[in-house]
Protein backbone atom coordinates (compact mmCIF):
# COMPACT_ATOMS: atom_id res chain seq x y z
CA UNK A 1 0.00 0.00 0.00
CA UNK A 2 1.55 3.28 -1.02
CA UNK A 3 1.30 6.54 0.90
CA UNK A 4 -1.60 7.90 -1.15
CA UNK A 5 -3.66 4.89 -0.07
CA UNK A 6 -2.81 5.31 3.62
CA UNK A 7 -3.38 9.07 3.66
CA UNK A 8 -5.71 11.41 1.83
CA UNK A 9 -3.70 13.92 -0.20
CA UNK A 10 -5.53 17.08 -1.16
CA UNK A 11 -4.37 19.87 -3.41
CA UNK A 12 -5.99 22.70 -1.54
CA UNK A 13 -4.73 26.00 -2.86
CA UNK A 14 -2.81 26.97 -5.95
CA UNK A 15 -1.08 30.28 -5.48
CA UNK A 16 -3.29 32.09 -2.96
CA UNK A 17 -2.48 35.79 -3.35
CA UNK A 18 -2.00 37.07 0.20
CA UNK A 19 -2.47 40.64 -0.97
CA UNK A 20 -5.68 40.17 -2.94
CA UNK A 21 -7.98 40.79 0.04
CA UNK A 22 -7.86 41.21 3.79
CA UNK A 23 -8.65 37.52 4.27
CA UNK A 24 -7.72 34.81 1.79
CA UNK A 25 -9.10 31.38 2.70
CA UNK A 26 -8.28 28.11 0.99
CA UNK A 27 -10.81 25.63 -0.32
CA UNK A 28 -12.69 23.91 2.53
CA UNK A 29 -12.16 20.27 3.54
CA UNK A 30 -14.95 18.14 4.96
CA UNK A 31 -13.25 16.48 7.94
CA UNK A 32 -16.12 14.17 8.89
CA UNK A 33 -14.16 11.10 7.78
CA UNK A 34 -10.69 12.14 8.96
CA UNK A 35 -8.82 12.15 12.25
CA UNK A 36 -6.41 15.00 11.58
CA UNK A 37 -5.04 17.33 8.95
CA UNK A 38 -1.51 18.44 8.17
CA UNK A 39 -1.30 21.52 5.95
CA UNK A 40 1.98 21.85 4.04
CA UNK A 41 2.42 25.46 2.94
CA UNK A 42 5.00 26.80 0.45
CA UNK A 43 5.55 30.54 0.54
CA UNK A 44 6.48 32.38 -2.64
CA UNK A 45 7.60 36.01 -2.93
CA UNK A 46 6.39 37.03 0.52
CA UNK A 47 7.43 40.53 1.45
CA UNK A 48 6.69 44.03 2.73
CA UNK A 49 4.80 43.07 5.90
CA UNK A 50 3.92 40.09 8.07
CA UNK A 51 0.69 38.24 7.36
CA UNK A 52 -1.48 36.07 9.57
CA UNK A 53 -2.36 32.39 9.27
CA UNK A 54 -5.74 31.35 10.63
CA UNK A 55 -7.43 27.96 10.71
CA UNK A 56 -11.21 28.00 10.80
CA UNK A 57 -14.13 25.62 10.88
CA UNK A 58 -17.68 26.07 9.64
CA UNK A 59 -20.90 24.18 9.09
CA UNK A 60 -20.59 24.44 5.30
CA UNK A 61 -18.01 24.95 2.59
CA UNK A 62 -16.87 28.60 2.64
CA UNK A 63 -18.24 29.14 6.17
CA UNK A 64 -15.61 30.44 8.57
CA UNK A 65 -17.32 30.45 11.95
CA UNK A 66 -14.71 29.43 14.52
CA UNK A 67 -11.00 30.14 14.78
CA UNK A 68 -9.13 27.03 15.91
CA UNK A 69 -5.77 27.05 17.71
CA UNK A 70 -3.21 24.91 15.88
CA UNK A 71 0.28 23.47 16.09
CA UNK A 72 2.89 24.69 13.65
CA UNK A 73 6.52 24.32 12.65
CA UNK A 74 8.52 26.38 10.15
CA UNK A 75 11.26 24.94 7.94
CA UNK A 76 14.86 25.77 8.83
CA UNK A 77 15.83 27.47 5.56
CA UNK A 78 14.48 28.60 2.23
CA UNK A 79 13.75 26.03 -0.47
CA UNK A 80 16.81 24.53 -2.20
CA UNK A 81 19.02 25.04 0.85
CA UNK A 82 19.97 22.21 3.18
CA UNK A 83 17.72 22.37 6.26
CA UNK A 84 14.73 23.55 4.22
CA UNK A 85 13.34 20.19 5.33
CA UNK A 86 14.36 20.39 9.00
CA UNK A 87 11.51 21.94 10.91
CA UNK A 88 11.48 23.85 14.18
CA UNK A 89 10.04 22.12 17.21
CA UNK A 90 6.26 22.26 17.32
CA UNK A 91 4.70 25.38 18.76
CA UNK A 92 1.03 26.23 19.27
CA UNK A 93 -1.27 29.17 18.89
CA UNK A 94 -3.81 29.70 21.64
CA UNK A 95 -7.55 30.20 22.06
CA UNK A 96 -6.86 33.82 23.01
CA UNK A 97 -4.59 34.37 20.00
CA UNK A 98 -5.43 31.65 17.46
CA UNK A 99 -3.57 33.27 14.55
CA UNK A 100 0.10 32.88 13.65
CA UNK A 101 2.02 35.95 12.50
CA UNK A 102 4.45 35.02 9.69
CA UNK A 103 7.21 37.56 9.09
CA UNK A 104 8.00 38.72 5.56
CA UNK A 105 11.49 37.20 5.96
CA UNK A 106 10.10 33.68 5.36
CA UNK A 107 10.12 33.91 1.56
CA UNK A 108 10.41 30.43 0.00
CA UNK A 109 10.06 28.67 3.36
CA UNK A 110 7.78 25.72 4.12
CA UNK A 111 5.32 25.89 7.02
CA UNK A 112 3.61 22.88 8.60
CA UNK A 113 0.24 23.40 10.33
CA UNK A 114 -1.40 20.55 12.23
CA UNK A 115 -5.02 20.23 13.43
CA UNK A 116 -6.92 17.42 15.14
CA UNK A 117 -10.51 17.01 13.93
CA UNK A 118 -11.51 16.70 17.59
CA UNK A 119 -10.61 20.39 18.03
CA UNK A 120 -13.33 21.42 15.60
CA UNK A 121 -16.78 22.40 16.86
CA UNK A 122 -18.37 19.19 15.68
CA UNK A 123 -21.22 19.56 18.20
CA UNK A 124 -22.39 22.43 16.01
CA UNK A 125 -21.77 20.51 12.79
CA UNK A 126 -18.68 22.56 11.98
CA UNK A 127 -17.05 19.82 9.97
CA UNK A 128 -15.53 22.00 7.22
CA UNK A 129 -11.93 23.10 7.72
CA UNK A 130 -9.88 25.71 5.92
CA UNK A 131 -6.66 27.64 6.31
CA UNK A 132 -6.52 31.35 5.56
CA UNK A 133 -3.63 33.70 4.74
CA UNK A 134 -4.68 37.16 5.82
CA UNK A 135 -2.86 40.43 5.38
CA UNK A 136 -5.51 42.16 7.51
CA UNK A 137 -5.04 45.26 5.38
CA UNK A 138 -1.37 45.59 6.29
CA UNK A 139 -0.03 45.34 2.74
CA UNK A 140 1.66 41.94 3.00
CA UNK A 141 2.54 40.48 -0.39
CA UNK A 142 3.27 37.01 -1.75
CA UNK A 143 1.55 33.73 -2.47
CA UNK A 144 0.87 30.50 -0.63
CA UNK A 145 0.70 27.05 -2.20
CA UNK A 146 -1.10 24.60 0.10
CA UNK A 147 -1.40 20.84 0.25
CA UNK A 148 -3.29 18.96 2.94
CA UNK A 149 -2.56 15.43 4.13
CA UNK A 150 -5.40 13.81 6.06
CA UNK A 151 -5.50 10.66 8.21
CA UNK A 152 -8.63 8.76 7.12
CA UNK A 153 -10.83 6.94 9.57
CA UNK A 154 -11.28 4.32 6.84
CA UNK A 155 -8.39 4.03 4.36
CA UNK A 156 -9.09 2.63 0.91
CA UNK A 157 -7.51 2.29 -2.49
CA UNK A 158 -9.36 5.33 -3.79
CA UNK A 159 -10.91 7.53 -1.11
CA UNK A 160 -13.91 9.68 -2.06
CA UNK A 161 -13.50 13.42 -2.33
CA UNK A 162 -13.54 15.60 0.78
CA UNK A 163 -14.10 18.79 -1.23
CA UNK A 164 -17.21 20.48 -2.59
CA UNK B 1 3.16 11.12 16.80
CA UNK B 2 2.54 13.63 14.05
CA UNK B 3 2.92 12.83 10.38
CA UNK B 4 6.22 14.79 10.01
CA UNK B 5 7.68 12.60 12.78
CA UNK B 6 6.77 9.41 10.91
CA UNK B 7 7.71 10.70 7.48
CA UNK B 8 10.18 13.26 6.15
CA UNK B 9 8.51 16.17 4.36
CA UNK B 10 10.85 17.82 1.88
CA UNK B 11 10.06 20.88 -0.24
CA UNK B 12 11.55 20.22 -3.68
CA UNK B 13 9.94 22.62 -6.15
CA UNK B 14 8.45 26.04 -5.85
CA UNK B 15 6.78 27.09 -9.09
CA UNK B 16 9.56 25.82 -11.32
CA UNK B 17 9.08 26.90 -14.93
CA UNK B 18 8.77 23.81 -17.14
CA UNK B 19 9.17 25.65 -20.44
CA UNK B 20 12.77 24.40 -20.47
CA UNK B 21 14.60 21.43 -18.97
CA UNK B 22 14.38 21.78 -15.20
CA UNK B 23 14.83 19.59 -12.14
CA UNK B 24 13.46 19.41 -8.65
CA UNK B 25 15.90 19.76 -5.80
CA UNK B 26 17.89 16.53 -5.27
CA UNK B 27 17.20 14.32 -2.27
CA UNK B 28 19.72 12.02 -0.61
CA UNK B 29 17.77 8.77 -0.25
CA UNK B 30 20.30 6.71 1.72
CA UNK B 31 18.23 6.96 4.90
CA UNK B 32 14.86 6.42 3.24
CA UNK B 33 12.89 3.51 1.80
CA UNK B 34 10.91 5.44 -0.80
CA UNK B 35 9.84 8.89 -1.94
CA UNK B 36 6.33 10.04 -2.78
CA UNK B 37 6.34 13.27 -4.75
CA UNK B 38 3.16 15.35 -4.54
CA UNK B 39 3.16 17.77 -7.44
CA UNK B 40 0.85 20.68 -8.07
CA UNK B 41 0.76 21.20 -11.81
CA UNK B 42 -0.03 24.77 -12.84
CA UNK B 43 -1.78 25.95 -15.95
CA UNK B 44 -0.26 24.12 -18.95
CA UNK B 45 -0.35 25.11 -22.59
CA UNK B 46 1.01 24.59 -26.09
CA UNK B 47 2.83 21.26 -25.70
CA UNK B 48 3.43 18.39 -23.30
CA UNK B 49 6.24 18.25 -20.79
CA UNK B 50 7.88 14.90 -20.10
CA UNK B 51 8.85 13.73 -16.62
CA UNK B 52 11.68 11.40 -15.63
CA UNK B 53 12.98 10.23 -12.27
CA UNK B 54 16.77 10.21 -12.05
CA UNK B 55 19.43 9.02 -9.63
CA UNK B 56 23.00 10.24 -9.37
CA UNK B 57 26.04 10.05 -7.14
CA UNK B 58 25.81 13.68 -6.02
CA UNK B 59 23.41 16.56 -5.62
CA UNK B 60 22.35 17.85 -9.08
CA UNK B 61 23.77 14.77 -10.82
CA UNK B 62 21.33 12.93 -13.09
CA UNK B 63 22.83 9.65 -14.30
CA UNK B 64 20.25 6.83 -14.36
CA UNK B 65 16.55 6.89 -15.22
CA UNK B 66 14.37 5.12 -12.67
CA UNK B 67 11.11 3.16 -12.55
CA UNK B 68 8.26 5.13 -10.99
CA UNK B 69 4.58 4.71 -10.25
CA UNK B 70 2.32 7.67 -10.80
CA UNK B 71 -1.31 8.81 -10.55
CA UNK B 72 -3.16 11.99 -11.45
CA UNK B 73 -5.99 13.66 -9.55
CA UNK B 74 -9.50 13.23 -10.93
CA UNK B 75 -10.20 16.86 -11.81
CA UNK B 76 -8.66 20.30 -11.95
CA UNK B 77 -7.95 22.16 -8.74
CA UNK B 78 -11.05 23.76 -7.19
CA UNK B 79 -13.38 20.90 -8.17
CA UNK B 80 -14.63 18.02 -6.09
CA UNK B 81 -12.64 14.91 -7.09
CA UNK B 82 -9.43 16.86 -7.69
CA UNK B 83 -8.30 14.85 -4.65
CA UNK B 84 -9.47 11.45 -5.97
CA UNK B 85 -6.53 9.77 -7.64
CA UNK B 86 -6.61 7.57 -10.70
CA UNK B 87 -5.33 4.00 -10.42
CA UNK B 88 -1.54 3.75 -10.26
CA UNK B 89 0.34 3.61 -13.55
CA UNK B 90 3.93 2.61 -14.15
CA UNK B 91 6.47 4.37 -16.33
CA UNK B 92 8.01 1.05 -17.36
CA UNK B 93 7.82 0.14 -21.01
CA UNK B 94 9.16 -3.34 -21.82
CA UNK B 95 10.89 -3.23 -18.45
CA UNK B 96 12.68 0.05 -19.16
CA UNK B 97 11.77 3.45 -17.65
CA UNK B 98 10.02 5.74 -20.12
CA UNK B 99 8.96 9.38 -19.93
CA UNK B 100 5.71 10.22 -18.16
CA UNK B 101 3.73 12.53 -20.44
CA UNK B 102 2.30 15.58 -18.73
CA UNK B 103 -0.40 16.13 -21.34
CA UNK B 104 -1.08 19.85 -21.53
CA UNK B 105 -4.59 19.47 -22.90
CA UNK B 106 -5.62 17.18 -20.04
CA UNK B 107 -3.70 17.88 -16.85
CA UNK B 108 -3.71 21.64 -16.54
CA UNK B 109 -4.14 22.53 -12.82
CA UNK B 110 -4.14 18.88 -11.73
CA UNK B 111 -2.39 17.19 -8.81
CA UNK B 112 0.03 14.38 -9.55
CA UNK B 113 1.68 11.75 -7.36
CA UNK B 114 4.95 10.02 -8.31
CA UNK B 115 6.43 7.28 -6.15
CA UNK B 116 10.02 6.01 -6.43
CA UNK B 117 11.50 3.10 -4.47
CA UNK B 118 15.06 3.48 -3.16
CA UNK B 119 15.58 -0.18 -4.04
CA UNK B 120 15.31 0.80 -7.72
CA UNK B 121 18.17 3.30 -7.44
CA UNK B 122 21.65 2.22 -8.50
CA UNK B 123 23.01 2.03 -4.96
CA UNK B 124 25.82 -0.32 -6.06
CA UNK B 125 27.28 2.71 -7.81
CA UNK B 126 26.47 5.08 -4.95
CA UNK B 127 23.66 6.73 -6.87
CA UNK B 128 21.83 7.79 -3.73
CA UNK B 129 20.57 11.20 -4.93
CA UNK B 130 17.07 11.39 -6.42
CA UNK B 131 15.44 14.14 -8.51
CA UNK B 132 12.66 14.58 -11.03
CA UNK B 133 13.43 16.01 -14.46
CA UNK B 134 10.93 17.98 -16.57
CA UNK B 135 11.94 18.18 -20.19
CA UNK B 136 10.31 20.11 -22.98
CA UNK B 137 10.83 17.34 -25.55
CA UNK B 138 7.97 18.40 -27.80
CA UNK B 139 8.94 22.09 -27.75
CA UNK B 140 6.80 24.98 -26.56
CA UNK B 141 5.50 23.58 -23.27
CA UNK B 142 4.51 26.26 -20.78
CA UNK B 143 3.47 26.12 -17.14
CA UNK B 144 4.96 25.60 -13.72
CA UNK B 145 5.12 22.97 -11.02
CA UNK B 146 5.33 23.08 -7.23
CA UNK B 147 5.85 20.06 -5.06
CA UNK B 148 7.00 18.27 -1.97
CA UNK B 149 8.43 14.82 -1.41
CA UNK B 150 7.32 12.65 1.47
CA UNK B 151 10.03 10.17 2.42
CA UNK B 152 9.63 6.98 4.43
CA UNK B 153 12.59 6.97 6.85
CA UNK B 154 14.55 3.89 7.77
CA UNK B 155 14.93 5.39 11.26
CA UNK B 156 12.23 7.78 12.41
CA UNK B 157 12.96 10.78 14.62
CA UNK B 158 11.02 13.74 15.88
CA UNK B 159 13.35 16.07 13.94
CA UNK B 160 15.29 14.12 11.33
CA UNK B 161 18.40 15.55 9.68
CA UNK B 162 18.22 17.20 6.29
CA UNK B 163 18.00 15.11 3.11
CA UNK B 164 19.10 18.06 0.96
CA UNK B 165 22.42 19.65 0.09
Amino acid sequence: MNLAQEKKIVWLAEDIDINSAGTNPSDGINMSKYHDCLFVVHYIDVGVKAHYVRVQSGAAEAAYSSNIPFKYAMGGAALSAANADVYATWASTTVAAPELSVADSYDNYTLLVYIEASQMDVANQEEWLNISFDDDGNGATGQAVVMAILSPRYPSGSIATCLA
Amino acid sequence: MYLPEKFKIVPVANEIDISGTVYTDSINMKNYHRATFILQIGTLAVADSHIWAYSGTADSTYTSTLPAKYAFGGAAYGSASCDVLSADSSNLSAGVPAAIHLTNGTYSDFMMIIEVESADMDMANQEEWLALKFINTDGGATGNVSGIAILEPRYTANRSATALA
